[in-house]
């Protein structure tokens, strides 16, 4: 099903090394415009990289990567700059800027890429704190807030200039099930509301599955599977099978490879 | 043996690439076009962080260093009756040496780890990243004012290092050793030339600028993020910071002073 | 966290190192005094300049007039050439002015004084001093010294 919606962000044989370390070995896999996906997979699969690859942060060392048609990896610096304009991204810290109120930080975007009044601006980040539920917390100081809330502030900062996609990185790490909850609301009701194609990296996989439409699971280099969380649970391939029951053994194996244990002793 | 020859390969290699990383960060912050032209207030701010909180430092080491070379300099110079050259003796080691040099390294172990730490604290924190994702370039933006205003902080740190150290010079000497005031200001300013020592001091504070705020700014901006990587960082900020004084003195010394 | 505060203080830092470059300038390397650039250059000849270095003072009566700007062997004489410039405000310098090479206290600089005479032509810009006294070289006056004591025995 999920084959057949208009792909926002097509990757296709993507090879990435870091250092010497391959990451990828030939990855493809696409993202629906207007619907939410969720990159899950064991940690250090690569998940985080591949959101570095899309936002141009790294580069391939072959293979090509589209977003909205655009091949990212060889875009000049001026137009990556303006195709980052178009994204927003959530970072797992949040990186709020320490030294600026909630209010400046959401600001922040604005000031820098528009040239809206100043009434204006206040208008429209008092909106986007609104949408995230922190607006009676626009003048407090970053290190004010809990861990959750930043992540909200950061939140609201990417979606400041009103961009089509989103990407979430590890966004539940270390939240109470409350925030979580409210986390989770708020990716739906944002992807809903402001029409954006989403990607939520996470290893959170019960929550995440539960608001994600389409699904990739990177494991061992390439992508063990794509398509929709039900599918996904259908699936009867053991690796994913391990993924979903959280079983200690299986094809992600229990122990570091060794010599028999005979052998040593 | 090949083995050897090929680790000091590496090495040397993975130093170029370093160095010229560090060029490259370099050119984009000083050189790079700007969106909005000079950001006036994030410069003002840095000046503030860099020069402003460092003057307490600063005044203190100066006055004290005028007074030690004050009473040094007396107890050697009375040996040959020449007390008078007082004044020119603390005036010329001051603005030509310990002004400028002294006033570095002070400004590397405070200003330069400062920045380092600070820098790479936003790159832990992913600051920079977002920074970069939100289509704003960080090296315009969080290393250009920082550069900028190291460069213009250390030289005035400098001359107020300087004037502090001659008046605490004055201080043992005039006030407390009793050499005659006239003659220590009227030796001091007959030997000490406004453009061959204390323009030839400045222009070195100068390039001290520019080398340990290039040094901290790439430390910061090249770390390994995690708070091990941070720390390892200011470290080696103020101890290249402080051998590349002290070589560079050597060598501007001989450049400006030796042909004379 | 901007603030006018912050603003004044930056104002003030560079403020301060204003002054402490005035004060420099004028208290510490005596600006002020050597202000006027208004010279003209003359040539003294000496047989022997050692110790002589290039900014030495230039002195008459005691009273700073000029610099030595430049030191030169002229081998046509096989003698030593000082370049001079003397302050225009010190003009009256007779053309039999003398030039002799003085030691400034026990470790001091060598320094030219010049004594004026009795000619009623001035030097002007470009002229030559032959009247002079070469620097005391130290061997040379033990050398004389020992001289004078044998031949007193």
């Amino acid at each position: 099903m999920s084959e057949l919606l208009d792909p926002f962000i097509t990757v296709e044989n993507v090879v990435f090394r870091r250092e010497r370390r391959l990451i990828y070995d030939g990855i493809s896999a696409h993202v629906p415009r207007g619907k939410i996906t969720a990159i899950v997979g064991p940690s250090g699969a690569g998940k985080t990289t591949l959101l570095r690859l899309i936002g141009g942060q790294l580069i391939p060392g072959s293979g090509d990567i589209k977003v909205d048609g655009l091949s990212v990896n060889q875009l000049k610096r001026k137009q990556l700059f303006e195709l980052r304009k178009r994204m927003g991204v959530l970072f797992q810290s949040g990186a709020l800027f320490g030294e600026l109120s909630v209010f400046d930080n959401v600001a922040f975007p604005l000031r820098v890429h528009t040239e809206l009044d100043d009434d204006l601006i206040r208008l429209v980040v008092l909106m986007k704190l609104e949408a995230v539920g922190l607006r009676g917390a626009f003048d407090l100081m970053p290190y004010e807030l809990s861990g959750g809330m930043q992540r909200r502030v950061a939140l609201a900062r990417a979606i400041a200039l009103d961009p089509e996609m989103i990407m979430y990185d590890e966004p539940f790490v270390g939240q109470d099930p409350i925030g979580l909850g409210v986390l989770l609301a708020l990716v739906k009701r944002l992807n809903q509301a402001l029409d954006l194609t989403s990607i939520v990296v996470s290893h959170d996989l019960k929550e995440t599955l539960s608001i994600a439409d389409h699904v990739i699971m990177m494991a061992n280099r390439v992508v063990a599977f794509e398509g929709t969380p039900q599918a996904m649970r259908g699936s009867e391939d053991r690796l994913v099978q391990q993924f979903l029951n959280g079983s200690p053994d299986g094809p992600v194996s229990f122990h570091y490879s060794a010599p028999p244990l005979l052998e040593v002793v | 043996m090949l083995g050897y020859l090929q680790r000091i390969g590496l090495a040397a290699l993975s130093q170029l690439s370093n160095l010229g990383r560090a060029g490259l960060i370099l050119a984009q912050a000083v050189f790079g076009r700007s969106r909005a032209g000079i950001h006036w207030h994030l410069l003002i701010h840095q000046v503030y962080a860099v020069g402003v909180l460092s003057l307490s430092i600063i005044i203190v080491s100066g006055l004290f260093i005028g007074m030690v070379l004050g009473l040094q300099g007396y107890t050697i110079l009375v040996n040959y009756g020449s007390e008078q050259a007082l004044g020119q003796m603390v005036a010329l080691s001051l603005t030509r040496e310990l002004g400028p040099v002294v006033t570095a390294l002070l400004f590397a172990g405070r200003a330069g780890s400062a920045l380092t730490a600070e820098i790479g604290l936003m790159k832990v924190t992913e600051q920079l990243a977002s920074l970069e994702m939100m289509g704003i370039d960080p090296l315009r933006r969080v290393v250009a004012p920082r550069f900028w205003a190291g460069v213009i902080s250390l030289p005035i740190l400098s001359l107020i290092f300087v004037s502090v150290g001659c008046l605490g010079g004055a201080l043992v000497g005039v006030s407390w050793l009793g050499i005659d005031s006239g003659s220590f200001w009227a030796n001091m300013q007959a030997s000490v030339s406004f453009y061959d020592d204390v323009v030839n001091g400045m222009i070195k504070s100068v390039i001290f600028a520019l080398v340990v705020t290039w040094i901290a700014v790439y430390q910061g901006f090249d770390l390994v993020p995690t708070s091990e990587g941070i720390a390892r960082a200011t470290t080696r900020t103020v101890v290249y910071a402080s051998l590349a004084i002290l070589g560079l003195d050597f060598f501007l010394t001989a450049v400006m002073f030796g042909g004379i | 966290m901007y603030s006018r505060r912050l603003e004044i203080s930056v104002g003030g830092f560079v403020l301060f190192g204003a002054l402490c470059l005035a004060f420099l300038a004028l208290e510490v390397s005596g600006l002020a005094q050597t202000r006027s650039t208004e010279t003209y250059q003359i040539s003294a000849r000496f047989d022997n300049v050692a110790g002589l270095t290039a900014r030495a003072k230039v002195s008459a009566a005691g009273v700073t007039v000029g610099r030595v700007i430049g030191i030169r062997y002229d081998d046509k004489t096989a003698a030593a050439l000082v370049d001079i410039e003397i302050n225009d405000q010190f003009a009256t310098f007779s053309a039999d002015t003398s030039a002799s090479i003085f030691t400034a206290g026990l470790l001091g600089e060598k320094y030219i004084g010049l004594a004026t005479g009795a000619d009623t032509v001035f030097l002007k810009d470009g002229d030559v001093i032959y009247d002079t006294q070469s620097s005391i070289v130290l061997e040379e006056l033990i050398g004389k010294f020992l001289l004078n004591m044998g031949s007193n025995k």
